[in-house]
């Protein structure tokens, strides 16, 4: 472990945490917003900034105010911060203090060590990179010093290149459950308990065929770890058409979006919180930030799935024809072909390459935060015995149909 | 024929995506027949896989979301040379108290008024319409009408009302008081615009209610011509 | 002949006394017959024809009914034996509807600002009976409006429908002879006879059996509309008559008091004074909690501390015998009970009377009113608090003994010991030789300025009670507001300090009081007033009405 690798980690480490946390923030002024654009509202607009535009005329000394600067309501996503962490926290007497403070880490912690996995850009060479970006601004020197560091390494933009990838991000997801187990449970109040019942019942249920749902795509990819994923979807049928999972098995991308989806228990499936029933569910006795964190929760999780379904079934990082000459997987298929950074044939500098599949990751990302949202602000939500029938019924069986017919076509095929 | 009932012969109406379902009955009641109303079950095969009609769900919201984006991007570009205020929104809503809407239906229910008699008092006083008969406190659903009759200073009307307070925050406005007053004596004015900052002050008294100033004045009933309460 | 006659009515059979009226007969198999002049309280004039029904009289010898030629007024004809009355036959409707139509001819439907709607017989008829549209196109006749009857009655003579009830009350019932109808046909007014300042105690009975707005009360006039009133059955105290009354109240205020019906008390009336007594209510100074000016208690005691204090004292007077005990003609049957026993059973009074609460009032008078301004001073005596009870030691014997110094503590019901002092400040010089005054009130009073422990105890709108007038008959009020401050009920309060004293309460609840006084406790069922018809009962104008309000 030499220091190069030290500083890129720090470096991907920055831009993940950097990336989550002001994601998760920003959904929240997201998901007003844009539930308010769908329902033809105008949404979020009362927190301001007041900015000073010079002096008062008529004051002695004082400023003359401007207009509100609202922008577009965004610091409602800060005024919710600063309410949350300045409001009483306080602590009910009848709650069983020190599970019902762990489960507040339960909720967040998992969900930010998931992402740990998830891969965010391709292999890169942080080396050739910057000193191409140096060079071009016409620092030489260092360029020269910074590309000396760095050397030739390749390196993954991922936190932990495990290479269980997957599977760790099950054990870890599915720890989210004491989060609300804990919370419903140690809270002392039956609308918790209820709503612990129901999530536990909830995403166990969901949990079981989330993992069998992907099994057929397992099997087509032959892999866990997301890195080989994210290659392999680089590949092509015909040249034209990428081999992103979702064009593999477009079935099981709607049940495992489900189950996910079912797993962060927001409309349509907020059974656990019900606020309509259960007041706020688990988290009904939790005030100031340990409730933000809750909520907070599931604005990560939002970006976590997001995350998890670009790597998983929309070819990660990936862009048709941008290659890199770090693609291992990309060159070993293509023997003919000598490994350059390339965008459809011509040749570009490794730096274009990244800023491009860091670009394409973010969007896809956007994309599916955007897209839960719409579906959250869509449809209604399911009565409980709608949801239990729902997975244990229809999704469980096609998703046990499809891992067997997988496993068939492939042992026919013989291979991908 | 009474199978037929509540049935909906064209069902397939599709107006923006959506089934609008018909009033199910249409034509006189006979007697002894009984209409029985329901969801038709003919869901197709293609709605009952549930995946397709969510996507088509999706679309739609998807459809307005997008709708609206470019509608906003539009108004961006009023916005952007500091003519936002008339531009069109992406919108139907309004930012309440910077812009106001001047369409309120003529027959909205807002703020009640005391109409006021034409020929004034012995001593020149303005005196209400109203003879404190006490039918629009009776008919108030929310009990927010007070009033404290007593004799008239003209022989001739015998009884008005000396106190008049309605509290304007219980107000639903339903307009039974309106509908209840045998001589039009209350009424509920179009104006919306009612909030403030105290609630004592939401509780109008008889002055108030007589003399404040309604911009919508449908008629020429005599209505009062005071000046809005100062601020 | 015997006595009793049946007939039936509307096909149900009835037996009755001979001689009473058909209208009355119908009332007691429920069948109502609209009427606007008949009052069974006044004698029968029969002028409103409204109470036209279609009578058949039994022909013995034709052993057969005969059809009356016309429809008979049922006020005023005789029930008799076999006879059969039918309510509800088209012709019957249609002369009801005709007669409503001729009195609204020229009525001037003023119901908005009159103050009898709600409980108009006019309008109930017209409901019920008529429901037409005028036809009338010609201007009304105009009639004096606005007029004054003495001090508490106006006149308004467009209302008035001339059915000469208030002319026959001052007639028949006060025998004052103040009113009476003058001019002929659309012309009629009722007028005050010459010289005549209509104030008299009773006037306000005209107002009541008005059946319409033509009178209204002076006190009442503006002030409520009815339909908001909650009516609370209750016993007027303002002599030892016990007129049965209704108290209408809204949001704890009582608006007025009306009589109500109980034919051995007070018949249909009451007095103008009974009518006012909610004003001195109203004006009485009240404590809402317990007051002592002993040091043990400090200023404004606790409930629980008042008591135990007050229980340490009367339970020193076991065996002593130093206790005076002054109960008041005030205290409900129950409440006098349970002092009886206090003084005689748990403690052993040595002295015991019953004061004059009030002294000043209405001169007696031979219909209703008394001259003990007192409601309940023979129930009190009955159930126990009996003057001088140990050896003729009254309250002439207490007041030397408190000038002897001999009494150590003394225990008072009510306001007005001063009464029987010469003076308030003699009251108060002799009060100050005892060292435990204990006072018992519903109202402050001299003594409680000086009294060493004051506990507040509800009035009798507040608590629930019987009292027992002066012929024996015993009347049972009803709670009807709700209880000032800490006050405490009575009854409950004395059967604690029983306890507190280490004795026993000799009954555990109302009822085993009156069981024990024999009181039959259904002595006092009401009675559907007269005007007030049970076809409304249930209806939406009748929507506050709750009787008694349990708080
Ligand atoms: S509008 Fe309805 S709620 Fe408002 S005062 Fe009139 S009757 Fe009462
Ligand atoms: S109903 Fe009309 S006349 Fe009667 S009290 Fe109300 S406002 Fe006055
Ligand atoms: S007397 Fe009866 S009918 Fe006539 S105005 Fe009064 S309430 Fe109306
Ligand atoms: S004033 Fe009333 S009681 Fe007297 S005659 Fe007229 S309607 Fe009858």
């Amino acid at each position: 472990m030499n220091t190069a690798f030290l500083v890129v980690s720090f470096m991907n480490l920055a831009f993940v945490l950097g990336l989550l946390l002001n994601l998760g923030g920003l959904l929240t002024w997201v998901e007003r917003k844009q539930g308010a654009v769908m329902a033809n509202r105008i949404g979020a607009n009362r927190a301001y900034i007041p900015v000073p535009v010079g002096r008062d005329p008529n004051g002695a000394g004082g400023f003359k105010w401007s207009k509100r600067f609202t922008l577009m309501g965004l610091f409602h996503a800060i005024t919710d911060g600063i309410k949350m962490l300045t409001k009483e926290n306080f602590t009910p007497p009848f709650v069983d203090t020190f599970v019902y403070n762990l489960a507040v880490w339960f909720s967040a912690v998992p969900v930010l060590v998931t992402f740990a996995v998830v891969p965010f850009g391709g292999p890169f060479q942080p080396g050739v990179m910057m000193s191409e970006v140096l060079t071009m601004v016409g620092m030489t020197g260092a360029a020269a010093s910074v590309g000396g560091f760095f050397g030739d390494g390749v390196y993954h933009m991922q936190l932990a290149n495990l290479n269980v990838g997957l599977l760790f991000i099950f054990a870890i997801g599915s720890t989210g459950i004491f989060s609300a187990a804990l919370a419903g449970w140690s809270s002392g109040n039956k609308f918790s308990l209820l709503g612990a019942l129901r999530s536990s019942s909830q995403m166990i249920s969901y949990e079981v065929f989330m993992g069998i749902s992907v099994l057929g795509l397992l099997v087509v990819y032959g892999t866990v770890d997301f890195n080989e994923m994210a290659q392999l979807q680089q590949q092509t049928w015909f040249g034209v058409i990428p081999k992103w999972g979702v064009l593999l098995q477009p079935h099981m991308f709607f049940v495992f979006m489900t189950a996910l989806m079912a797993e962060n228990k927001r409309v349509p499936f907020d059974m656990p919180e019900a606020e309509s029933e259960l007041v706020a569910g688990y988290f009904t006795e939790y005030t100031s930030m340990k409730m933000g964190l809750f909520m907070m929760a599931e604005f990560l999780e939002i970006a976590v799935i997001a995350g998890i379904m670009t790597t998983m079934f929309f070819g990660a990082y990936h862009i048709p024809g941008v290659v890199a000459a770090t693609d291992a997987m990309h060159w070993a298929m293509h023997p003919e072909l000598t490994p350059v950074n390339a965008i459809f044939g011509a040749e570009v500098p490794h730096a274009l390459v990244v800023v491009l599949r860091v670009g394409a990751f973010l969007f896809k990302l956007i994309f599916f935060c955007w897209l839960q949202i719409l579906i959250r602000w869509t449809l209604p939500k399911f009565r409980y015995d709608q949801v239990m029938k729902l997975g244990w019924k229809y999704m469980l069986p096609l998703s046990i149909v499809n891992v067997i017919a997988t496993a068939a076509f492939m042992y026919v095929l013989g291979g991908m | 024929m009474s199978e037929q009932l509540g049935q909906n012969a064209d069902f397939d109406n599709l107006i923006d995506g959506h089934v609008m379902p018909q009033p199910a009955y249409q034509g006189e009641f006979t007697e002894g027949e009984i209409v029985k109303y329901y969801n038709p079950s003919r869901m197709t095969l293609l709605e009952k896989l549930y995946v397709p009609a969510i996507i088509g769900g999706l679309m739609i919201t998807a459809r307005v979301f997008f709708t609206n984006m470019a509608k906003w991007g539009i108004w961006f570009t009023y916005w952007i040379r500091g003519k936002g205020k008339d531009a069109p929104k992406g919108a139907v809503t309004i930012y309440y108290p910077e812009e106001t809407r001047p369409d309120y239906s003529p027959i909205n229910r807002g703020k009640h008024i005391l109409t006021m008699r034409q020929q004034k008092g012995p001593s020149g006083e303005a005196l209400p319409q109203c003879v404190a008969c006490y039918m629009c406190a009776t008919a108030c659903p929310a009990f927010c009408i007070h009033i404290v009759a007593g004799e008239s200073p003209d022989p001739n009307i015998e009884k008005y009302c000396v106190e008049f307070d309605i509290e304007m925050d219980k107000c639903i406005f339903c307009g039974y008081c309106e509908e209840a007053c045998p001589v039009d004596a209350i009424r509920l004015t179009p104006e919306p615009r009612m909030a403030d900052y105290q609630r004592e002050r939401m509780i109008y008294d008889r002055e108030y209610l007589m003399t404040w100033n309604p911009t919508y004045v449908e008629d020429d009933h005599v209505y009062p011509g005071g000046h809005p309460r100062e601020e | 002949m015997s006595d009793q006659v049946t007939l039936t009515i509307d096909g149900k059979e009835v037996t009755v006394p001979r001689g009473t009226k058909v209208i009355e007969a119908a009332k007691q198999v429920g069948v109502e017959i609209p009427h606007f002049c008949y009052h069974p309280g006044l004698p029968v004039d029969g002028n409103c024809r409204m109470c036209i029904a279609d009578v058949r009289t039994w022909n013995a010898r034709a052993e057969k009914h005969f059809p009356a030629r016309r429809p008979a007024v049922t006020c005023w004809t005789d029930a008799e034996e076999n006879m059969q009355v039918f309510t509800d036959t088209d012709e019957v409707k249609k002369s009801r509807a005709t007669v409503m139509e001729f009195l609204l001819i020229n009525h001037p439907i003023d119901c908005p600002i009159c103050d009898k709607a709600g409980e108009c017989m006019l309008q109930d008829h017209y409901m019920q009976h008529d429901g037409k549209r005028s036809e009338l196109r010609e201007e009304k006749i105009h009639k004096p409006r606005l007029k004054p009857f003495g001090e508490r009655i106006v006149y308004n003579g467009e209302r008035c429908i001339l059915c000469s009830r208030c002319t026959r009350f001052t007639a028949h019932v006060s025998k004052t002879h103040d009113l009476g109808i003058v001019n002929r046909g659309d012309r009629a007014v009722v007028e005050l006879a010459q010289g005549s300042t209509f104030d008299n105690a009773y006037t306000d009975n005209v107002s009541d059996i008005c059946p319409v707005g033509a009178l209204t009360k002076t006190d009442f006039r503006f002030k409520k509309r009815v339909w908001f009133l909650k009516h609370t059955d209750s016993v007027c105290g303002g002599c030892s008559r016990n007129c049965n009354t209704v108290v209408d109240h809204d949001r704890a205020e009582i608006v007025r008091i009306m009589p109500r019906r109980r034919d051995e008390v007070n018949g249909h009336f009451m007095c103008n004074e009974g009518r006012d007594i909610y004003k001195s209510l109203a004006a009485t100074v009240r404590t809402s909690a317990p007051i002592s000016r002993v040091d043990e208690l400090g200023a404004g005691p606790s409930w629980d501390d008042a008591l135990a204090w007050a229980g340490g004292k009367l339970g020193e007077q076991k065996k002593g015998g130093k206790l005076a005990v002054i109960g008041s003609p005030w205290m409900s049957n129950e409440e006098a009970l349970v002092l009886g026993h206090l003084a005689g059973k748990v403690c052993k009074s040595a002295w015991m009377d019953i004061k004059n609460d009030v002294i000043e009032g209405y001169p007696a008078d031979d219909l209703l009113h008394t001259d003990d301004h007192n409601p309940n001073r023979a129930g009190v005596i009955a159930a126990g608090v009996v003057p001088g009870k140990k050896d003729g030691k009254d309250l002439a014997a207490i007041q030397e003994a408190i000038a002897a110094g001999e009494v150590e503590v003394l225990l008072v019901w009510g306001t007005g010991l001063a009464n029987h002092y010469d003076s308030v400040e003699a009251m108060h010089e002799a009060v100050a030789k005892v060292p435990v005054v204990i006072q018992l009130t519903d109202a402050m009073d001299a003594l409680s300025e000086v009294a060493q422990l004051v506990l507040p105890v509800r009035n009798w709108a507040e608590r629930d009670g019987t009292w027992t007038n002066f012929e024996g008959h015993t009347s049972r009020f009803r709670k009807a507001l709700r209880p000032h401050g800490q006050a405490r009920d009575g009854f409950e309060l004395l059967s604690a300090m029983c306890t507190a004293a280490g004795g026993k309460p000799p009954v555990k609840t109302f009822k085993d009081a009156r069981k024990k006084l024999k009181q039959d406790p259904d002595s006092d069922v009401r009675e559907v007033a007269d005007g007030e018809f049970a076809f409304y009962k249930g209806q939406s104008l009748y929507r506050h009405h709750s009787g008694t309000t349990e708080v």
